[in-house]
C-alpha cells in the first residue's frame, strides 16, 4: 500500500507520530535482550575469556563443517538447557564485534546474534560455519566476551540444530562405491548433547582466560538412507598450563603495556601473520596494559605487532617468532598523541578507468616499504577495500572508527601505501604526512589516486550443457610453475546449451603484466542431482605457460574442452613434511589444487588427499614455494557408467558417471 | 481545522500501525493481520569468514542475474526475487582465508557452503534447482547501504507497483529484480548514535553507463529515488580516469 498525498495538518503530525512509532515499534517487535542466559544473580565483577577451536585429526574428508552458533558456560556441573545461568559467547557479528571482549579476532559471521527470541528485531542470527579439517592441530580463534568472574564447570558447543553442517568425504574406498563421494552430504548431530563438557574453568576478576576447544567429530558414518551422515562430535578442553602465566599449549601468550596513550585515545594492541594484513588478533588496552593469547602452530609462527590508536602515534614490532606456550610478557608498546590526517582517494583501471571495487588498500609502516616488493620489516598497520566507485577507504564501525581517517603525523618516509586487486599489478607509492596533511609525493597532484596496470589474456572455452540448462565456468590465472594465483573471472561464464555442442564462450582475464608467464585453467562449476556440487565433475582444461602482452594487450589462447569426467580421489602420504609442506595435483603441467598434510604426531600425519575429476595427474609435494621432490604419476580413474538421468553429467557415449572409487595416491 | 487535525491524527496513526505491522513483516510468510497480501519472507545471500577477504559472485533467481564483488562480510539481499535463487562466488585472493556464503530465508540461516582454498569457489542455492542462469537484470538496480557497518537499517524500497519492508544489517547491497517504473527507498538507521549513513542507489539500464546516486545523512533517515536523484555516470566508457571525471570529495 502507498500514500501519495496527505493534508498539511496530517504533515505536521508526522514528526510527533514518527517518534510514537519509534518508541512503539521495538515494544512490538520484541525488545532487546542479553545474551546471556539470564543468571539470577547480578554478576558486577567480570572477567574475560577468549575462546579458540581446534580439531582432533581425522582422514577420509575433503570437509567436516559445523554450522556453529556460539559457545556457553555454565557455574553448574553437566548443565543442560534446563538450568539457568548459561553465559553466551556468540558467533562474532557485524564486523567483529564489538561485544564487549578484550580481543577482537579476525572472523565474522554477519548479521547480529543478540535477540534470537526475537528476530524480527534482528533478522538473520548471526553463525559461522567452520572447517573442522582446517583446524588440525591449529588453532582457530573464535571470540572472546566479558562474563561474570566465576568458576564455570560446563562448557557447550552450540550448533544450529536445523542445519547443523555438512560433509564432503572422499569417494569410497570399497569397489564398487554404494554412494558417491566429493559431493555434499547434509549432517545429524548424533547427540548434541555431547558437544558439551564438565570440567572446571575459573575465569579471574578482570583477567583474560583463555579457552581452547578441541572438537573431535569421530568417524562420520552415512546413516540408514544414505543421504546424510550421522555425526557424534565429542569436545574436551585442552588446558592451560597450571603455573602462571597460563598459557595454553597450542598458544603463546603476549601481555604488557602501552605507555603515552594521550587521553581519550582507544588503544588496540594488534597481532598479524608476519608480512601480511591478515589480522589474527587485536587486544583492546585498559588502564593501559594489554593481554592477549596466539595460535601457533607446531613449528612456531611469526606475527608482526603494533600498538594502535586513532590520535596516537603508531609503535610496530615485526616478526616476533613465537613458539608453542612460550609467554612473551611483557611486550611493552609506546605511543604519542599526534595530530592526524585522512588517507583518502581512489583506485582505477589503468586501460579503461573503471573503477575497481574491491582493492585492497594497506598502509604500511618501516623502511623502504614503498617499493615492490615489500621489504621484509614492513608492517601492515591499517587495510580497507575500495568501494562500488573505487573510492576508499571504506566505513568504520561503531567503537572502531576507520583508522586511514586517523592517520598520525610522522616523519617523511614512514608510511607507505600499497594497492592490490585480483588480476592487477600491485602497486606501491610514498605517503606523506607531516602534519596531518595527508599526501602522495610521486603521483600527479600528490593525491593519493592510483591506476593499477594489467594485462589480458583472452580466449575460448568450451563445454557440452545439458539441454535446458547453463554450464557455469571459471577461469583462473597463476604466476606458471607455482598455485599462486594471481586472476579469476570477475564473474563465471554463463554457457546455455546449444545445437551443435561443444557450446563456448569467450573470455577476457586480467592479469598482472608481470612476472608475464602464466598457466591457466578452466573449471565447472557443476551441480550434483540439482544441488550444488563442491568438487566439479568434468575435467580441468589447462593451458601452460601462456606469456602475456604489454600492458593492456591481450594473448589470445583456445582451452580445451571440459569434457564429462565423474568424481574421483586420490589419497596418500608424505614421509617428510612439517607445517609448511603441501601436496599439489598438477594436470597438463598446470597446478590446479593443493593441499596440506596432516600435521605431525596425529593420526592423519602425512596424509593427503584430494577431490579430482577422473583424469591423468602428477602430484608432488612442496615445502613452501619450491618443490620438496619429483612429480609422480596417478590416474583417477574413470567412474563405471550408469544409465541416464544423469546425476552430473552426460559421457560422450551418452551413459552417466557412475558413483566413484578412490585411488591410493604416491607416497612422496 | 481541529477537526481535520484530528481525523489526520486518525489517519496517520493507521498508517503508524500499519508500519508497525509491516516492520515486524520482514521474514513473516504467515497470515496477513492487514488484508494485504503478504510476499515471501526477505532473501538474503551473506558472505562471511575473515573480514576483509574480497570475493566476486554471480547471483541469480529465476529471472535476473547480478555480477556482485565485495569483501567479507557483506549481505546482498533481494527485493521482489522469483525463486529459485543460487550464487556462486570466488574468493579473488590467494590465501588461506575462511568465505562461507550464507543464505538467510526470512529470519534464519537456511543453507551455508564454505572455502578456504586460494581463489576457492563456493556455491550455494535456494527454493529448488536453478538449472540455468538467468539473463542480467535489466535494469539493474541496487541500493547500496554503506554505513556504518554495524548499524540496523529498516525501511522501504519501491517502485510504482509494490511497497517491498526491508530490514537488514550494514553492509547490505539490496538488488531490486524486475521494478517496474522509478525506483525509491526510504531508509531509517535505528541506532541514531550509530555516525552516519550512506546510501548509493545505482541504476544501470541495458548498454547506458551505471548512474549513481549517493546520499549521506546522520539524521537517521535517507529518501533516495531514481529517476529523480541528482546523478553522476559512472567513469567506463570515455577514457578519462575516474579521479578525473568525479570529484569525490564533492558535498552531495
Amino acid at each position: 500500500m502507498k500514500v501519495r498525498s496527505v493534508s498539511p495538518a496530517a504533515l505536521a503530525l508526522v514528526v510527533p507520530l514518527l517518534m510514537i512509532l519509534s518508541l512503539l515499534l521495538p515494544l512490538a517487535c520484541g525488545s532487546s535482550g542479553s545474551s546471556s542466559g539470564g543468571s539470577s544473580t547480578p554478576q558486577p565483577t567480570k572477567g574475560n575469556v577468549e575462546i579458540g577451536l581446534i580439531d582432533a585429526p581425522s582422514s577420509g574428508f575433503q570437509n567436516i563443517l559445523l554450522n556453529l552458533v556460539s559457545i556457553r558456560l555454565n557455574p553448574l556441573s553437566n548443565a543442560t538447557d534446563a538450568n539457568t545461568g548459561w553465559v553466551v559467547i556468540p558467533v562474532p557479528s557485524g564486523v567483529g564485534g564489538p561485544i564487549g571482549g578484550l580481543v577482537d579476532t579476525n572472523l565474522s559471521g554477519g548479521g547480529s546474534f543478540f535477540n534470537t527470541s526475537n528476530p524480527e528485531t534482528n533478522p538473520g542470527t548471526s553463525e559461522l560455519q567452520i572447517d573442522l579439517n582446517n583446524l588440525q592441530d591449529n588453532v582457530q580463534l573464535f571470540n572472546t566476551a566479558k562474563v561474570p568472574a566465576q568458576t564455570y564447570h560446563t562448557i557447550q558447543v552450540k550448533v544450529d540444530l536445523n542445519i547443523p553442517g555438512n560433509i564432503v568425504p572422499n569417494c569410497a574406498k570399497v569397489f564398487p562405491p554404494a554412494t558417491e563421494g566429493c559431493i555434499t552430504y547434509p549432517v545429524v548431530i548424533v547427540s548434541p548433547a555431547a558437544l558439551a563438557t564438565s570440567t572446571a574453568i575459573p575465569v579471574g576478576k578482570n583477567g583474560l582466560t583463555t579457552i581452547v576447544v578441541e572438537i573431535n567429530p569421530g568417524n562420520p558414518v552415512p546413516n540408514n538412507t544414505g543421504n546424510k551422515y550421522n555425526l557424534s562430535p565429542v569436545i574436551s578442553i585442552i588446558p592451560n598450563a597450571a603455573s602462571s602465566p597460563a598459557v595454553n599449549p597450542k598458544m603463546a601468550a603476549v601481555a604488557g603495556s602501552v605507555s603515552g596513550i594521550p587521553s581519550g585515545v582507544a588503544e588496540h594492541v594488534t597481532a598479524e601473520s608476519t608480512g601480511t594484513g591478515n589480522v589474527i588478533a587485536s587486544a583492546k588496552v585498559t588502564q593501559g596494559h594489554y593481554n592477549m593469547q596466539l595460535p601457533v602452530s607446531s613449528d612456531g609462527t611469526s606475527y608482526d605487532l603494533f600498538a594502535v590508536g586513532n590520535g596516537a602515534t603508531y609503535d610496530v614490532m615485526p616478526n616476533v617468532a613465537m613458539t608453542r606456550g612460550q609467554a612473551l610478557i611483557p611486550t611493552d608498546f609506546t605511543v604519542a598523541g599526534a595530530k592526524s590526517g585522512v588517507l583518502t582517494g581512489s583506485i582505477s583501471d589503468a586501460c579503461d578507468s573503471k573503477p575497481i571495487q574491491g582493492a585492497t588498500v594497506e598502509i604500511l609502516t618501516g623502511t623502504d616499504c614503498s617499493v615492490l616488493p615489500t621489504p621484509a620489516g614492513c608492517v601492515v598497520v591499517a587495510s580497507t577495500s575500495t568501494d562500488v566507485t573505487g573510492k576508499y577507504p571504506s566505513p568504520g564501525r561503531t567503537g572502531m572508527p576507520q583508522p586511514f581517517n586517523f592517520l598520525p603525523a610522522a616523519a617523511i618516509g614512514t608510511y607507505a601505501i600499497r594497492i592490490s586487486a585480483s588480476g592487477y599489478d600491485t602497486t606501491a607509492a610514498a605517503v606523506d604526512n607531516p602534519a596531518g596533511s595527508v599526501s602522495c609525493p610521486t603521483t600527479t597532484n600528490k593525491k593519493c589516486n592510483f591506476a593499477p596496470t594489467k594485462a589480458l589474456i583472452t580466449g575460448t572455452v568450451s563445454i557440452t550443457p545439458a539441454s535446458g540448462t547453463t554450464a557455469e565456468i571459471q577461469v583462473f590465472a597463476e604466476d606458471a610453475g607455482t598455485n599462486d594465483l594471481v586472476s579469476a573471472l570477475p564473474v563465471p561464464l554463463s554457457i546455455p546449451a546449444c545445437g551443435s555442442p561443444p557450446c563456448s564462450a569467450s573470455f577476457s582475464l586480467n592479469v598482472p603484466t608481470m612476472p608475464g608467464i602464466y598457466d591457466v585453467f578452466a573449471t565447472s562449476i557443476d551441480l550434483f542431482n540439482g544441488a550444488p556440487d563442491p568438487f566439479t565433475g568434468h575435467v580441468f582444461a589447462t593451458v601452460a605457460n601462456v606469456s602475456s602482452p604489454t600492458q593492456c594487450q591481450a594473448a589470445a589462447i583456445t582451452i580445451p574442452p571440459l569434457t564429462c569426467a565423474g568424481h574421483g580421489s586420490v589419497s596418500g602420504s608424505v614421509t617428510t613434511f612439517d607445517t609448511n609442506t603441501t601436496v599439489r595435483l598438477i594436470e597438463g603441467g598446470v597446478q590446479v589444487a593443493q593441499t596440506p598434510v596432516g600435521p605431525s604426531g596425529t593420526s592423519n600425519a602425512g596424509a593427503y588427499s584430494f577431490c579430482a575429476p577422473a583424469d591423468a595427474y602428477t602430484v608432488q609435494r612442496w615445502e613452501n614455494n619450491s618443490p620438496g621432490g619429483p612429480a609422480v604419476g596417478v590416474i583417477v580413474p574413470t567412474p563405471l557408467p550408469t544409465s541416464t538421468p544423469c546425476a552430473l553429467c552426460k559421457n560422450g557415449d551418452g551413459s552417466c558417471p557412475g558413483n566413484c572409487a578412490d585411488t591410493s595416491g604416491p607416497t612422496l | 481545522m481541529v477537526r481535520e487535525a484530528n481525523q489526520a491524527a486518525v489517519f496517520m496513526l493507521a498508517i503508524a500501525g500499519l508500519v508497525a505491522v509491516a516492520a515486524c513483516n520482514i521474514g513473516n510468510t504467515g497470515l496477513s493481520t492487514s488484508g494485504i497480501s503478504n510476499v515471501p519472507g526477505q532473501l538474503s545471500f551473506r558472505a562471511v569468514g575473515v573480514i576483509g577477504t574480497p570475493f566476486t559472485a554471480l547471483l541469480s533467481d529465476s529471472r535476473s542475474s547480478w555480477r556482485l564483488q565485495g569483501t567479507v562480510p557483506t549481505t546482498f539481499a533481494i527485493v521482489n526475487g522469483q525463486l529459485p535463487a543460487r550464487m556462486i562466488a570466488t574468493k579473488t585472493v590467494s590465501n588461506s582465508n575462511l568465505l562461507s556464503l550464507e543464505i538467510i530465508n526470512g529470519f534464519f540461516p537456511s543453507t551455508l557452503a564454505s572455502t578456504t582454498q586460494p581463489y576457492g569457489t563456493v556455491q550455494v542455492q535456494f527454493g529448488g534447482t536453478l538449472a540455468a542462469f538467468a539473463p542480467r537484470a535489466a535494469p539493474d538496480v541496487r541500493f547500496v547501504l554503506r554505513a556504518p557497518q554495524i548499524a540496523l537499517v529498516t525501511g522501504n524500497i519501491e517502485d510504482l507497483h509494490s511497497s517491498f519492508t526491508i530490514e537488514q544489517r550494514v553492509p547490505t547491497i539490496f538488488l531490486f529484480d524486475s521494478p517496474q517504473g522509478r525506483v525509491d527507498g526510504i531508509f531509517n538507521l535505528d541506532n541514531l548514535f550509530a555516525g552516519s549513513m550512506t546510501i548509493d542507489l545505482m541504476y544501470t539500464s541495458g548498454p547506458n553507463p551505471t548512474m549513481l546516486c549517493e546520499k549521506t545523512s546522520a539524521s537517521g533517515q535517507i529518501i533516495i529515488k531514481f529517476p529523480g536523484c541528482t546523478a553522476i555516470s559512472l567513469p567506463d566508457r570515455n577514457g578519462l580516469s575516474a579521479a578525473e571525471q568525479i570529484d569525490w570529495n564533492a558535498p552531495d
